[in-house]
């Protein structure tokens, strides 16, 4: 050590060089007999063809990296899931890379735990708006930073029974596009038995789900303001909620809920049971008819609407921990899991939709005209807002639709009722941040 | 003889502390030490990745002045702690007298009365909603029999809460078998001696039965309502706290705030309020039960 | 004689009845898991509700063994049962006794304590509690799951066992003092053999906490192989679904043992029954 003191100025910057390659020549060597960066991945896929594709694409990854980076997974039923991961994150003891839910990234951008990826998204030449659907993409932003990548989201639809349509002398091939539409289709749709209780439903607005949200965002109302605050009470939101009240005490509110009383889950579902002929799912729903209900013959179409096309998602995001000991090599996995190709796997394997919007676009699946459906959905799909301050304020707006609907408040009343909550959950936020 | 006596209360000091001792560590480290740390938290704002941030009193003055929501669910949860309780340890002594007689076959009985508490309890909880389907379900089935209209049960803001202690009804089996446990403990020469003064049944049962197992009784009642002050899981699950908020019970809501909001300190300061009015009610229930008890 | 005998057999016969009568409903969860458990796919909740699978497809039992390592989960949870078992009888026992029977300073302030515990709504203490595993570096590790069984086995088991041991009579222990026996002999020789029906009854209520206690197993261990039976269980449901029939045979198998276990070992917990309280 000491000669290359006495040897600084000239011969010792060719001494500096020599160390230099020497170290990496030993690092290269390191990096190769394995010393290799460790990657921990939690997720979801615990069984099924979910878990089979996941394991082949990790398996693949770590083929394609060997010696350099390796991930261990953990797979964890989904019910389990969010606790596991919260208190792994109270005790500093969270995975690098894993899954979250897409709407709430906020929460945890806000707290500093995740990794800002917009540099590294820029760096690998991914531009996130090219790549990415916009509606999923906007959940994953925060600030100025892009602190998740959307890996898993789903819309919800229009299914409707043909042989239903049939029945009540309407063509299958030409299920409702508009409201009106819906609405003059579901009342000739509905069955009613001798004492004047629901045999069949034509559109309940209060099964599967169908849930208020949609209907403001159909009439093209919003609950952001242009300055981002939260606002469940405007004119155009009492209006709407009126309305909807008014189609359900229409429909009899008493009926429709001893009607919905007869159904639940699986095959006693009330459409799988072809009880109702029109109802909101979720794309996933595809699989349950299928195991069901084979031989029903039903149709899927866009959620007719008063103003404007919507439906809504939720999602599943891959975020990084910022807390990291191997950043760069949780990058490139992060980066790999929502690469065209490895999205397009993905796609075949689990029943929800891809992020990865060129993807979507290039898979074989696009030929199925449910998915494409689907993915067209995915392109005007909205989230429920996130806010930072009230992060549960569409429970707050559920339960005041909930009171109007029963009618233990009218809606203007419940509506601004759930304002004043919301907003008081604001300044209790503020009070303790 | 001063000297002695020390000793000896050194002695008798010495093997009280021995014998305690791997609770008091236990104690120590695994409860007292996190209990105290929610204590501290309840006084900060705590996000769960930074460090907590301290802001005095703001957690309590919101949860007295801003949270009507608290106040609701502590309502519910009374209703079902003393809704539930005490039926569940009156009839738990009723079916541990009936099982503890000595007839053929009691033992599959045992066994049966038992089986609720050992089947894992998501499955159950999804069967019980089946069976309080207001149509289709088997209570409104059977009551349909004998000619009455069943309400909506879980659908109905004013039955969920006594659907979830019919529910809770159905798995005393723990509370009958501490009771069946606390019975054999009767000396039997008190029922021969009553007998032989003349004594019927039902004297033997407040005169010496009852007396005999008040420890028992007041285990299975104080642990009852510990118990169902706690009571998260039925309505996290089988209503999500509704509807219209019914059954949202207050350990439902600090689980929602330490988990699903991250308001973690706030959490805590909600769990303290809970204790500081759980706690007085059950030193009365201690004072009460002091002149009834024995030892 | 008629006149008593007659008196006998209507409290027999009520006492059946009454019991009789309940015990259907007992059982209507047990034979609804089991019928499901054998449905083929399509008749799960099916409406109206079927009663019998008609055929039955056992098959699902097979299939519900493989959905996950059942049997290397069914040691692990034997495992960590019969520490439990082992720790919080052994150890709750000694602590109850000291604060029923022994006199120390700071014994009835402690004892309340102990029950004030209980009372903290037990969501909020996950996180601190994880923590200081954390820091004691237990995680993914057994020793969360099992130490606090050999420190006292928690307040309730010691709640228990002293509201039994009050009740057995000062003057045994007396004259075992006088005779100069040490304390440990008197809570060996004495207290513990009168003390069997409660002491099984602590094991039974940590054998059965233990078998299906999935949030402690969730939380601290993060290898799938240490992993526990009611872990299993929770992986047959997903987000929008349910795997109903094979759920359901999975949860039979879990619970048998228990349930073949109290039925064997009831008579350590009624102890010369024949000769007790009750109604005779």
């Amino acid at each position: 050590m000491h000669h290359w003191h006495r040897t600084y100025s000239g011969e010792g910057l060719k001494v500096k060089k020599s160390l230099l390659i020497l170290f990496l020549i030993t690092l290269m060597v390191a990096v190769s007999f394995g010393a290799a960066a460790k990657v921990k991945f939690w997720h979801m896929y615990l069984s099924g063809p979910s878990k089979e594709i996941m394991d082949e694409i990790i398996a693949e990854f770590n083929e394609t990296n060997k010696g350099a980076i390796e991930v261990e997974d953990l797979a964890i039923s989904f019910w389990d899931y969010w606790d596991k991961i919260r208190v792994s994150m109270a005790a500093k003891q969270e995975p690098d890379v894993f899954l979250h839910d897409l709407g709430n990234v906020g929460m945890r951008a806000s707290t500093g735990i995740l990794l800002d990826l917009k540099p590294y998204l820029l760096a690998a030449g991914f531009d996130p708006e090219e790549v990415f659907f916009e509606g999923p993409l906007k959940m994953c932003s925060y600030e100025d930073g892009i602190y998740a990548l959307p890996l898993e989201t789903d819309v919800r639809l229009l299914f409707y029974n043909k042989d239903l349509f049939r029945q009540a002398g309407l063509d299958p091939e030409k299920p409702p596009t508009t409201w009106e539409e819906l609405l003059y289709y579901a009342e000739k749709l509905n069955v009613l038995d001798k004492n004047g209780d629901y045999e069949v439903v034509g559109f309940n607005p209060l099964y599967g789900q169908s849930y208020f949200w949609m209907y403001v965002w159909g009439k093209g109302e919003d609950f952001i303001t242009e300055d981002g605050d939260i606002v469940v009470n405007s004119p155009g939101i009492i209006q709407a909620l009126e309305e909807w009240v008014a189609l359900i005490n229409e429909l009899g509110l008493e009926k429709l809920l001893s009607f919905g009383a007869n159904f639940g889950w699986g095959a006693a579902d009330a459409f799988i049971a072809g009880k109702v002929a029109m109802g909101i799912q979720v794309g996933n729903f595809i699989a349950d008819l299928a195991m069901y209900a084979p031989d029903l013959d039903y149709g899927i179409v866009q959620i007719p609407y008063p103003v404007q096309n919507a439906t809504w998602s939720n999602g599943f995001s891959l975020e990084l921990s910022s807390r990291s000991k191997n950043i760069f090599a949780a990058v490139e996995f992060a980066l790999y899991l929502l690469s065209d190709e490895v999205q397009l796997k993905l796609a075949e394997g689990i029943s929800s939709l891809i992020g990865n919007r060129r993807a979507a676009y290039q898979s074989d699946l696009i030929e199925d005209p449910q998915w494409k459906m689907q993915i067209e959905a995915l392109e005007f799909t909205k989230f429920r807002p996130f806010i930072l301050e009230a992060p549960l304020w569409y429970e707050t707006l559920q339960v005041a639709t909930e009171e109007a609907i029963y009618g233990t408040k009218t809606p203007d009343r419940a509506l601004n009722d759930a304002q004043k909550l919301i907003e008081a959950e604001i300044q209790k936020y503020k009070m303790t941040h | 003889m001063g000297r002695k006596r020390s000793k000896y209360f050194r002695r008798k000091n010495l093997a009280g502390y021995l014998f305690a001792a791997p609770w008091l560590i236990g104690l120590s480290a695994f409860v007292l030490a996190p209990i105290l740390a929610t204590l501290f938290l309840s006084f900060t704002s705590y996000d769960m990745i930074n460090a907590p941030r301290w802001i005095g009193l703001t957690n309590y003055k919101i949860l007295f002045t801003l949270d009507p929501g608290f106040w609701k669910a502590l309502g519910n949860t009374f209703y079902y702690m003393f809704g539930s309780v005490f039926l569940k340890v009156f009839t738990g002594l009723i079916f541990a007298l009936l099982l503890s007689s000595a007839l053929k076959g009691m033992r599959i009985f045992r066994t049966i009365y038992f089986l609720p508490v050992v089947l894992p309890s998501i499955p159950v909880m999804f069967l019980w909603m089946m069976m309080f389907n207001p149509r289709s379900g088997l209570i409104n089935q059977l009551l349909g029999f004998i000619g009455i209209k069943g309400p909506l049960w879980l659908n109905s803001p004013q039955w969920s809460k006594p659907a979830m202690i019919l529910m809770s009804l159905w798995g005393i089996g723990g509370i009958i078998v501490i009771f069946l446990a606390g019975l054999q403990d009767v000396p039997e020469y008190l029922y021969e001696a009553a007998e032989l003064d003349g004594a019927n049944k039902l004297q033997m049962f407040w005169r010496i039965t009852v007396p005999m197992i008040m420890p028992v009784i007041f285990f299975n009642t104080v642990t009852g309502l510990i118990a169902a002050s706690q009571v998260f899981a039925e309505s996290y699950i089988m209503t999500a706290g509704g509807p219209l908020e019914s059954t949202t019970f207050v350990n439902l809501k600090i689980y929602l705030l330490a988990f699903k909001d991250v308001r973690m300190g706030y959490a805590s300061a909600m769990s303290w309020v809970m204790f500081m009015i759980l706690v007085p009610m059950t030193v009365l229930l201690f004072r009460i039960s002091r002149r009834w008890m024995d030892y | 004689m008629k006149g008593i005998n007659r008196a006998k057999s209507i409290r027999n016969f009520t006492i059946y009845g009454v019991l009789g009568f309940f015990s259907v409903v007992y059982l209507i969860p047990l034979f609804w898991m089991v019928s499901t458990s054998l449905k083929p796919d399509a008749q799960i909740m099916s409406i109206p509700m079927r009663w019998f699978p008609d055929p039955p497809q056992w098959s699902n039992y097979a299939k519900a063994v493989d959905s996950f390592p059942f049997f290397r989960y069914f040691f692990n949870t034997l495992f960590l049962t019969s520490m439990n078992v082992l720790g919080n009888t052994l150890t709750a026992s000694l602590v109850a006794y000291s604060f029923s029977k022994l006199q120390w300073k700071g014994r009835n302030l402690i004892f309340y304590i102990t029950i004030a515990t209980m009372f903290i709504p037990g969501q909020v203490l996950i996180i601190p509690v994880y923590i200081l595993f954390t820091q004691l570096g237990w995680v993914n590790t057994y020793l969360p799951l099992i130490v606090p069984a050999f420190c006292g086995g928690g307040a309730f088991n010691i709640f228990l066992l002293r509201q039994f041991f009050i009740s057995i009579p000062d003057e045994l222990m007396e004259s075992a003092r006088i005779d100069g026996a040490s304390e440990f002999k008197i809570f060996r020789k004495i207290i513990l053999p009168l003390s069997t029906p409660a002491l099984f009854t602590v094991a039974l209520f940590t054998i059965v906490f233990t078998w299906n206690d999935f949030f402690g197993p969730l939380i601290y261990l993060h290898d799938p192989s240490m992993w526990t039976l009611a872990i299993g269980l929770r992986g047959f449901q997903q987000q929008y679904s349910t795997n109903w029939n094979l759920l359901m045979a999975a949860s039979t198998l879990t619970a048998l043992p228990l349930i073949i276990l109290y039925f064997v070992a009831q008579d350590k917990m009624m102890r010369g029954f024949t000769l007790r309280a009750g109604i005779r």
